[in-house]
């Protein structure tokens, strides 16, 4: 008897609190910069539609992409400190996005501009509480319940499943403030880079579309690099 | 034509790498008129674009960059307000075909890096301003005024940019002419202010207007800006003002053009609107001071925009311009339909209202314009 109340007051000892989750899932996300290509494939009902891109990202607010296949080649977006341009090469000119706009759609994908340039540690943002476990695809994990510190975050409500080894949200569900369920994200793949477990294939579902879903997979990517300040200017929008 | 195609080939060689990119572009471009006389015509342009241009450079690389695009036309159709755009014309000779724009080299510049900034020579856009509909900025390139989202057509600058810093920079710009003394100079300064982008620019024109007193050099001073304010809002306007010598010879009178939108969506930005209001300066009161083939001679415009896209396969758009002047109006529903991967239809209508001699008059242009665009890139 006296063993099992140890191990219960051992597990509770060294027990990780929402916060600690949240950390170590952070540390594996949330990178000072980052260099890779990537590949999102829509799918609406039967149909597909495929775009490429490479991606340079620093800190927290600051990611340029520019599409390479061919229907959208040459579009450039720059993201800075919440502010976004794109370059259309049709118009040949550079566009700041309105703030209201960055809820879009990005090029169609299931996933918002927003959502796409996110790499903001969560905790700064929610309160977190925790949850039952429960288990995604065999792995045990934590589930997380966080909702918005402030009521300008498009996502009020967002419930993390983490994967209890690895430190990776295998799924999320995010909402609105009246409780609608938005978007349902799940990782597909996970590799280990260097000391990150990164997620490098998901699929995210825009529940308000019908018939829609889009996987994401990145490639040939390389994390904590270094990445000039110039990359994330207006002079790299024009082509 | 060929003169440039040659400097095209030494620029080439001289600066860029080896590999090259090939890419190209089919659009066919189909129009069907319904005029006041219950009669059709319909007019067909076929253009093949091929672009080449350097490999895509890394951002933190600044190398030397290339473009060009060439396009070939082929035109059918009837007689129709659109004649100059549609009619197949009977030239003899491939000269006559290059001299009337049926193949033309629509841009063809290269990108030099210099010192911090960068330099751009040869066939290009300028894009001047930040209205979506109502350019006024946007002079240095032709405004095609029966499509206002038309491309427009290149002009051979020579550009010097500097970045101020990250996101504000200065551009140097003379148009070039045959006789250097009447080359256009410009300079534009792009300035970011927290969340609000900003232009000022100014513009002198060696050239003297046509019918105009020697020493009749227009100038142009612009602003303008785009920001958020709750809903996105954007601007821009020219002052152009004229100073000859002697002083007492000008004829022409100093005028302001401006623009002022804004824009917002809903339905988790599914659904998009977008308002403009545009003065003009130099517009007419009265529709009997336009010309028959005059666009954009009132005083007074307004125009909406509202879009909805559903996925990314589909979207519907449907536009409403008036002359406030004259209560004469456009409007516009279109779809677009990404049949394929690399195919897209474009299928829009414009249903043109207004009284006699206004500047819509059915009578001029056609009760019903259809037009329906296919593109192909490959």
């Amino acid at each position: 008897m006296m063993v099992l109340l140890l191990v219960f007051f051992m597990s509770q000892l060294f027990a990780l609190t929402p916060d600690e989750i949240l950390q170590k899932v952070d540390d594996n996300m949330v990178f000072t910069s980052a260099r890779y290509n990537g590949k999102m494939t829509i799918h609406i009902g039967t149909e597909t539609r495929t775009k490429t891109y490479k991606t340079w990202a620093k800190g927290k607010d600051k990611a340029f992409i520019i599409f390479t296949n061919s229907e959208d080649k040459g579009v450039r977006y720059l993201k800075r400190e919440g502010s976004l341009w794109i370059y259309f090469p049709e118009a040949e000119e550079i566009m700041k996005i309105s703030g209201h706009m960055l809820r879009e759609s990005m090029m169609g994908s299931d996933l918002s501009y927003e959502d796409a340039l996110e790499n903001q540690k969560l905790k700064e943002r929610y309160s977190i509480s925790q949850e039952e476990d429960d288990e995604i695809n065999g792995k045990n994990c934590y589930v997380l319940d966080l909702k918005a510190k402030t009521s300008n975050l498009t996502y009020y409500r967002r419930k993390i499943w983490i994967d209890k080894s690895r430190f990776v949200a295998l799924r999320e569900e995010r909402y609105s403030r009246s409780g609608k369920l938005l978007r349902i994200m799940t990782i597909d793949e996970i590799k280990t880079v260097g000391k990150r477990n990164y997620p490098i294939k998901m699929t995210v579902q825009n529940v308000l579309r019908k018939n829609t879903y889009t996987e994401f997979g990145i490639y040939q990517y390389e994390f904590d690099v270094a990445i000039d300040e110039s990359v994330f200017s207006r002079q790299s929008l024009k082509p | 034509m060929i003169a440039s195609l040659i400097i095209e080939i030494i620029l080439l060689s001289l600066f860029c790498n080896k590999e090259i990119n090939f890419s190209g572009e089919e659009k066919i471009d189909d129009i069907i008129v319904y005029d006041t006389s219950k009669k059709f015509e319909w007019g067909w342009k076929n253009r093949i674009r091929l672009m080449l241009e350097s490999p895509y450079s890394e951002p933190d690389k600044k190398q030397v960059r290339y473009y060009s695009s060439l396009d070939f036309y082929l035109l059918s159709g009837t007689q129709n307000p659109f004649e100059t755009e549609y009619i197949p014309p009977q030239f003899e000779t491939f000269k006559e075909w290059i001299d009337n724009g049926l193949i033309e080299i629509s841009r063809l510049y290269i990108t030099i890096p210099v010192s911090k900034g960068e330099m751009t020579v040869g066939r290009q856009r300028v894009p001047w301003g930040q209205g979506v509909y109502f350019r006024p900025l946007d002079f240095f390139n032709h405004l095609n005024s029966l499509d206002m989202t038309a491309e427009r057509k290149g002009i051979d600058a020579l550009k010097f940019s500097f970045p101020l810093a990250l996101l504000s920079d200065v551009t140097l710009l003379t148009i070039l002419d045959k006789w250097p003394g009447h080359s256009e100079l410009g300079i534009r300064s792009h300035l970011n202010i927290e969340s609000l982008d900003m232009g000022l620019s100014y513009s002198y024109r060696g050239k003297d207007l046509e019918g105009s007193e020697t020493g009749s050099h227009p100038q142009v001073a612009g602003l303008d800006f785009k920001g958020d304010l709750l809903l996105g809002v954007h601007g821009e306007g020219l002052y152009r003002f004229y100073r000859t010598y002697p002083l007492e010879k000008n004829s022409f009178k100093d005028r302001i053009q401006f623009t002022l939108g804004a824009d917002y969506s809903f339905l988790e930005n599914r659904l998009f609107m977008l308002g403009e209001y545009f003065y003009n300066g130099y517009g007419f009161k009265d529709t009997s001071d336009y010309r028959p083939d005059d666009f954009y001679k009132g005083i007074h415009y307004g125009i909406i925009e509202i879009s909805y896209s559903p996925n990314i396969l589909v979207s519907y758009l449907i536009a409403g311009l008036i002359n406030i002047n004259d209560d004469s109006f456009v409007i516009t529903p279109h779809v677009k339909w990404s049949i394929f991967k690399n195919t897209s239809l474009d299928i829009s209508l414009g249903i043109i209202e207004g009284k006699r001699y206004s500047e819509y008059d059915p009578e001029k242009i056609g009760r019903v314009v259809n037009n329906l665009k296919l593109s192909i890139v490959f």
